[in-house]
């Protein structure tokens, strides 16, 4: 079970960064949020069906982590920070993160909720509407009107 | 900047961001035990601020105490230390320092560091702690309650402000009845803040039952 985890992790671990880059605006809020991620996915782990493609269940998982996670934060429950727990255990300099954030990228998005967010960064990975529905555990039509509501919103927002 | 270009910017650098960035799983471990880590420091950081509120207070009461009779206006607006209000305030400051002593023992005691070797057993371990832990602190807390019950009732029949068994009296029935309040309050939050440190432990010990120690 540990080595097939571990593979799984291994792989696609690309999902979690990309979580990372469309929901947190710094490193250090990144690296905490890949640590929640990985954990949650530790623990969903047993749970997980086969059933479903890998890439789709961490997608689950990692949305609804950066998801919670920003309600928590906006209903300013203080967390503890990175750096708490850095100054309880010396930083290993390979743990840390250096995801490039893209300026742009957030000026567009800082203006979407959370849920859009997630539908943004699916439609970006070019997700079909099928695989975003069973993401997002939504109905195809629903992610079809959004998806065109968030590119007129990102139309006008990253005008040349 | 178009949306396609944002696109291929988007991929192109999640790309770029998975290279720079691909961490070794093995580093699972070691993401846990600074979870679990920041727990314990917590845990510790609570006993930093008790401490702190602790002394805080006795200082306030050093400073208060030899004006009660003033801002109580018994005395009329002159300052006075008493021998009644020296020796209530040395029994107070006695007791207090006692209780800061326990917590700066606990403070001191308490190791936030989690093995590399075996994070299982650490986290049985301080969950056993924290358990003994709490029983240590609602015991000095009874005990602090009671002391300060009898050492008053003593310390008004040594001063003859009325017999040591006079419990009845609408003052002292008052006061007891804010006591005991306050001290069911302080036990409920103890108990709440411990139990949740307990499970949070309990549940990272639970994912290594679950899965074999990684």
């Amino acid at each position: 079970m540990k080595e097939e985890f571990l593979q799984a992790i291994d792989e696609h671990q690309g999902i979690i960064l990309k979580v990372c880059r469309m929901y947190c605006s710094d490193n250090s809020d990144a690296e905490d949020l890949y640590q929640d991620i990985l954990l949650a996915l530790w623990k969903a782990w047993p749970k997980f069906r086969r059933d479903a493609k890998i890439s789709t269940w961490m997608y689950r998982v990692g949305l609804n982590q950066a998801i919670s996670r920003l309600r928590n934060s906006k209903r300013n429950v203080p967390r503890e920070s990175l750096n708490f727990v850095h100054d309880t255990i010396p930083a290993n300099e390979q743990n840390r993160l250096d995801i490039q954030f893209d300026k742009e990228l957030q000026t567009a998005i800082a203006a979407l909720g959370r849920f859009d967010r997630a539908l943004l960064m699916l439609y970006l990975d070019e997700k079909t509407y099928r695989e975003i529905a069973e993401i997002l555990g939504v109905s195809e039509s629903n992610v079809g009107v959004k998806i065109n509501r968030i590119k007129k919103q990102l139309k006008e927002k990253i005008k040349p | 900047m178009e949306l396609d270009e944002l696109k291929a910017r988007w991929q192109q650098e999640s790309e770029k961001n998975i290279d720079i960035n691909n961490q070794s799983m093995e580093q699972l471990e070691t993401i846990l035990r600074q979870k679990t880590s920041s727990t314990l420091g917590h845990i510790k950081e609570k006993y930093k601020g008790i401490i702190s509120y602790l002394m805080v207070g006795l200082l306030l009461n050093i400073i208060v105490s030899p004006f009660l009779h003033f801002l109580l206006g018994d005395e009329g607006p002159v300052f006075r230390l008493t021998f009644n209000g020296l020796f209530a305030l040395v029994t107070f400051l006695t007791l207090g320092l006692i209780v800061v002593f326990f917590y700066w023992l606990k403070y001191s005691a308490f190791n936030t560091e989690v093995a590399d070797t075996d994070v299982r057993t650490t986290l049985e371990q301080k969950i056993r702690a924290l358990r003994r832990s709490l029983r240590h602190e609602l015991t000095l807390i009874i005990g602090i309650f009671i002391s300060i019950f009898i050492i008053g009732r003593a310390s008004s029949q040594y001063l003859g402000n009325g017999s040591f068994s006079d419990i009845f009296r609408k003052d002292i029935l008052l006061s007891l009845g804010a006591g005991v309040l306050i001290l069911i309050f302080y036990i409920v939050k103890r108990v709440k803040a411990y139990n949740s440190y307990i499970r949070k432990l309990e549940e990272y010990l639970a994912e290594f039952e679950d899965k074999g120690s990684f």
